[in-house]
């Protein structure tokens, strides 16, 4: 097994390990972990593709976006966290009701 | 009508007044005299010479004229609206909603007057949507419950009419790529679709037309709406589904017997049919509505002459404008003389003037020698004569039969309408001094207009209209429906049956619980068909609350981050396989 | 699109000066915030108008900031589709400045709006501006973020996981995207729309990129079946928000696709991709007007025929795509779904600042709360109505002219089976703003309470945004003739539609 190839399958795996977190597990801290874990797949993906051969430096581009994403994708985080304890606040719960549009106004 | 000689600097900007002028008074919804005016532009335009006015910029371009073809009913437009116009301003002053009204008053009288100037597609579309639309405030003005039954069923129609209409039109412009009127009628001459456009607008236009089976709403919505409104609906607005059959149809260069003949039949069955369903009306105003359907069957069945033999539309077209100027005032004097008789003019006088304004308006409708009604009777018949095969033997004794049935109509609504005072609270209604002067201007106008319109047309057939040439051809069905509705005052003291408004729908309605009751029937026992007829309307309410439900419950399946999450997935799926593929 | 766009720095200025707006009202007083807020709407709208009338008058720009160029520098571009929907931003934009100016009263209210507000503004600018598949995710990235935070701002039990939901969604649609950016680098090695002219969609990788940039898309586009976010969202945030949202923010990942799909897609995959659009497109159309006609509350139903709308953007793909027939009729597509876009931004939201209105007159907005509202309030009722107009596609609207342009197009390019979905998704809406404006003609309920008085300002600001929803019918040349600016087809063509 090559470098490349364990690079990719760890990638492809904390990508479906997130998206079942993501899909499945009710709790709302455990969906938005599950969702760095996803973005952590992609950012490895991001990472691995940089390389072009041990004679030539990693291409800069794809560490460039990585870095943009991992910014974006910390504020989105520190984001959700703040709303999903504010939920909590007010409703009490920590996953997200199917809620019926009716009742409020 | 080329009366007028306007100069041609002044018609782009009276096109430009008769558009925007009612439209900036629905603006300002005071009830000021000035809206009264509003239809002078329109009027001057209809009298003045034929002109075409091409404005690139609006929409996919835009055309507006006058021309032979819709000047008679841009006439009777600008007369009616106008003073039923100047009637509401007093009629309403003491209605608690009547800024309400006038706002949309005025709204529906730009779209009709609109939808006749109007000579492209889009345009018509346009004046004839918001004429439609403006009514339906109109309908439910006073919130009975009956209104707003009536103002739904209406609204339903109107809608289906808009959605026939924009089908045939899309057609239309799609194969042909006809946008103006005249190319139009080239284009659906041309048409490989040819029928299909021709059913579709039939159908399209049919429902404001009053075209059996489409006229269920008529009866329900003219007679709620306030009287003014009434006037205007059953007098002008009407005709705007003739109109359009006059800008789409390509009549005088087809024969379509197949679908004219049928119109024939139509209107045939309006004519008799709604006189019979009319003359069982307790409410003077529905009985004025069937009449509406019936004397619309006149003008059906002659567009269906049209139709049917080419030939004949140098007879059928002035028949057609004629009877329509001729209806349009008089229905609208008939309409507003309800109003006046529900104001109730205490004064002997007042009252004799009143009756004798009524009577001279419902004899114009039954075509009594020298009123307008008849003029318009034998333009009619001439059109008549010159309808395909069997038809023109039939068509005129169908024609006095008709007269006959017009009679019995106008003898109910005289009666209903003499009961209703009778029963009327003691009006004091001190807008009452302000809506005599519109009402005996428009009497005059009944009296003399559509004559002017018959000289205009053909002067030495008018002459003959107005000579004892057709005198007694022209009482006899007069006479005839007076001594049946004297026979029916003396025989029936107490009439056995009222056809509901709205027939043919509540009929069907009424079948349909039958229908259903009869199907659940186990024992026929009084309790149990009760009970039957209590289970199908509970398995009809819970039949819509459960598909209610249904979407209800999907979308909130739906909107769970999982299955969005797997939806999301299964589409990239999809997308790869197509892009495989 | 043309290699020499000439550049110019101006381009920068409608990014920049929200972006600065935005920084300042985070710090400034409450009383400096309005004078601030108001010269920063000026501005940004001011700014890009101009580069609207630039773009008019020299064709396609270019900038490159800081001189670097692709790869790794920033491009904005601008041609005549992004300067239309600068344009739109601009003028609806002004239009909630000038709403929300009367509608937040509370000092907290306004301190978490105008920040907000303008970040999203400064998104929605750099996105449009954007020409790069990585800056369209950073840009789409600021939108998202600041439109969950305007849901949020509101709290409460409604709107907090309404904005929970939305965030979720939104991130995941982020993550399937920046996933397709990562494989379109791995195996082309630009990520530049023009230098990509073409070359999307071809191999297995090329395959999954693509289906993972539109998967994205689709989801932060609320396409039918994943716009499980969006009534929620727009129907519980402040009417400012909800216009903002509605009428610009969806637009947003719909002008990605659009952009991207008739310049990077190769033929092939455009074709293959299109009918599928064109599907859910449909299915969107009649899912979203169903449920609008079941919704007792005015702004839910207005929210699901947001859903309705933008199912309508999507029936251009299958029309404009390669193959699908007369190119003339395809560029008439493509110019109909661009129409359709900025017909529904004022309408829509005109129909938001409307129920905005009457739900501050009368503190609710279920079907009964209008009973009266149409002699109460005509102003509002009027404006309802002349978006409603636009929104059922009867003329002279905007709406009518893009409904109508795509029908004629649909069927003169063989692909008749649209209409009926059009026409149709037309009934559906005319029933569903009838059902619910029908109300407004009834009479005041005995012991009705009298109403909150509404500004003014709120009144007129949505009336004006319906007219011009409808006056976007009375003069559609001069937005078809912008968008043929650098427009992916023969200009000739255009000169054919028009």
């Amino acid at each position: 097994m090559t470098t490349m190839q364990l690079y990719l399958i760890t990638a492809v795996v904390l990508l479906v390990v997130g998206l079942y977190g993501v899909l499945i597990r009710p709790h709302l801290l455990r969906k938005l972990t599950a969702l760095n874990i996803m973005s952590a797949g992609l950012f490895l993906l991001f990472v691995a593709m940089a390389y072009r051969g041990a004679a030539e430096p990693p291409d800069p581009v794809p560490h460039a976006m990585v870095l943009t994403g991992i910014v974006i994708s910390v504020s989105a985080t520190a984001f959700g966290l703040l709303l999903i304890r504010r939920m909590r606040e007010a409703t009490g719960r920590s996953d997200l009701p199917n809620e019926n549009l009716e009742d409020d106004a | 009508m080329n009366a007028l000689p306007l100069p041609d600097t002044w018609l782009p900007l009276l096109t430009a007044l008769a558009l925007l002028a009612p439209l900036l008074l629905a603006l300002r919804p005071a009830a000021t005299g000035w809206a009264a005016l509003a239809p002078l532009p329109a009027l001057l335009l209809a009298l003045g010479p034929a002109f075409q006015l091409d404005v690139d910029v609006l929409l996919l371009g835009a055309r507006f004229g006058v021309h032979a073809g819709n000047a008679p009913f841009l006439l009777l437009a600008a007369l009616l609206w106008g003073t039923a116009t100047w009637f509401a301003r007093s009629y309403m002053a003491h209605d608690e909603h009547a800024a309400r009204y006038h706002v949309f008053h005025r709204l529906a009288m730009t779209g009709n007057l609109g939808l006749l100037l109007a000579q492209d597609i889009g345009s018509f579309y346009f004046f004839f949507a918001m004429m439609s639309l403006s009514s339906y405030p109109l309908v439910i003005h006073d919130g009975r419950r009956e209104s707003r039954l009536a103002g739904r069923v209406y609204l339903a129609l109107a809608l289906l009419g808009e959605i026939l209409q924009f089908a045939s039109f899309s057609i239309i412009a799609v194969s042909a790529e006809a946008w103006t009127f005249d190319a139009v009628r080239e284009a659906v001459l041309a048409s490989p679709r040819r029928d299909t456009i021709l059913w579709l607008a039939l159908l399209g236009f049919g429902i404001k037309a009053a075209l059996v089976p489409l006229h269920v709403w008529l009866p329900l919505a003219h007679p709620v709406a306030p009287t003014p409104a009434s006037a205007v609906l059953s007098g002008s607005m009407i005709k705007a589904g003739l109109v359009g059959w006059m800008y789409v149809l390509p009549l005088g260069a087809l024969a379509a017997p197949h679908i004219g003949e049928p119109m024939i039949v139509a209107g045939l069955i309006g004519v008799f049919g709604a006189a019979l369903a009319g003359v069982t009306q307790r409410q003077p105003k529905a009985v004025l509505a069937y009449s509406s359907i019936s004397q619309m069957g006149l003008m059906i069945l002659a567009t269906g002459i049209g139709l049917a033999r080419p030939e004949a539309m140098t007879y059928v077209f002035p028949a057609i404008a004629l009877y329509a100027v001729h209806h349009a005032l008089a229905k609208g004097a008939l309409f507003l003389g309800v109003g006046m008789a529900t104001s109730a003019p205490r004064a002997a006088a007042g009252r004799a003037l009143l009756w004798i304004g009524l009577a001279v308006s419902a004899l114009a409708l039954a075509g009594f020698p020298f009123t307008s009604g008849a003029a318009a009777k034998i333009f009619l018949k001439t059109a008549a004569a010159e309808a395909p095969g069997a038809w023109a033997d039939r068509l005129a004794l169908f024609l006095s039969l008709g007269a006959v049935g017009t009679t019995l109509l106008m003898a109910r609504f005289l009666w209903t309408l003499r009961e209703t005072i009778a029963h009327a609270p003691d009006a004091d209604h001190a807008a009452a001094r302000g809506i005599w002067v519109p009402w005996l201007a428009l009497l005059a106008l009944v009296i003399g207009a559509p004559w002017w319109v018959a000289s205009v047309f053909a002067p030495e057939k008018a002459a003959a209209a107005a000579s004892m040439k057709y005198a007694v051809a022209l009482t006899w069905p007069v006479a005839a429906g007076a001594v049946a509705a004297l026979v029916a005052i003396l025989a029936v003291r107490r009439r056995p049956v009222e056809v509901p408004p709205g027939d043919v729908l509540a009929i069907g309605a009424w079948l349909f619980a039958r229908a259903m009751r009869f199907y659940r029937l186990q024992r026929p026992t009084l309790g149990a068909r009760i009970r039957a007829a209590d289970e199908a309307r509970a398995a009809a309410r819970a039949g819509t609350k459960n598909l209610l439900r249904a979407l209800a419950g999907t979308e909130r399946y739906l909107r769970t981050l999982g299955i969005a999450g797997i939806a999301l997935a299964l589409l990239t799926a999809l997308l790869i396989w197509r892009l495989g593929g | 699109m043309p290699d020499a766009a000439s550049s110019s720095i101006w381009l920068a200025a409608p990014v920049l000066l929200p972006l600065l707006t935005a920084l300042l009202a985070s710090f400034t007083a409450s009383r400096l915030r309005a004078a601030l807020c108001a010269a920063g709407t000026l501005a940004t709208a001011g700014s890009s108008l101009f580069v609207l009338a630039r773009v008019v008058a020299e064709g396609p720009l270019r900038h490159r900031l800081g001189g670097w160029g692709a790869p790794l520098g920033i491009d904005l571009f601008a041609d005549g589709l992004s300067v239309l929907m600068l344009a739109m931003t601009a003028v609806i934009g002004g239009a909630i400045s000038l709403y929300a100016s009367a509608y937040f009263t509370s000092a907290h209210e306004r301190r978490s709006f105008w920040p907000l507000w303008f970040l999203l503004w400064t998104g929605l600018n750099a996105l449009f501006l954007t020409a790069d598949l990585f800056n369209f995710y950073v840009t789409l990235e600021v939108i998202s973020l600041s439109a969950v935070a305007l849901v949020a701002m509101k709290g409460g039990p409604v709107a907090l996981p309404a904005a929970v939901r939305y965030l979720f969604v939104a991130m995941l649609g982020s993550l399937a995207y920046m996933g397709g950016v990562a494989l379109v680098y791995a195996q082309t090695g630009v990520l530049d729309l023009h230098l990509l002219t073409g070359r999307l969609g071809e191999g297995p990788l090329g395959r999954a990129a693509l289906a993972l940039l539109i998967g994205g898309l689709l989801a932060k586009t609320a396409l039918f079946p994943l716009h499980l976010w969006l009534p929620p969202a727009h129907s519980s945030a402040p009417a400012p928000v909800s216009a903002a949202l509605s009428a610009l923010v969806v637009k947003a990942s719909f002008y990605i696709l659009l952009r991207t799909s008739f310049s990077a897609f190769s033929d092939a995959a455009l074709a293959a991709v299109g009918p599928v659009l064109g599907v859910l497109g449909a299915a969107t159309v009649l899912w979203g007007s169903f449920q609008a006609l079941t919704q007792d509350r005015l702004k839910l139903m207005i929210a699901y025929s947001t859903v309705a709308q933008i199912g309508y953007l999507f029936l251009l793909f299958p029309v404009a795509m390669p193959g699908a027939g007369d190119a003339a009729w395809q560029s008439k597509a493509w110019i109909a779904g661009i129409f359709h876009a900025l017909s529904h931004a004022c309408a829509k939201a005109a129909m938001f600042m409307a129920a905005g209105a009457i739900l501050h007159a009368v503190g609710r907005d279920d079907k009964n709360s209008l009973r009266g509202l149409g002699e109460r309030m005509p102003v509002t009722i009027s404006a309802l109505a002349t978006a409603g107009i636009s929104i059922m596609a009867l003329p002279p609207s905007g709406g009518f002219i893009a409904k109508w342009m795509l029908l004629v197009a649909a069927i003169r390019t063989d692909q008749w089976w649209w209409a009926p979905i059009m026409i149709g998704g037309g009934l559906l809406a005319a029933a569903y703003i009838f059902r619910m404006i029908r109300y407004a003609f009834l009479s005041t309920p005995d012991g009705a309470p009298p109403l909150h008085p509404v500004p003014r300002r709120l009144e007129f600001t949505a009336l004006a945004l319906g007219l011009l929803a409808l006056a976007l019918g009375l003069a559609s040349v001069f937005p078809i003739a912008v968008a043929a600016i650098g427009a992916p087809f023969p200009e000739n063509w255009f000169m054919e539609a028009l």
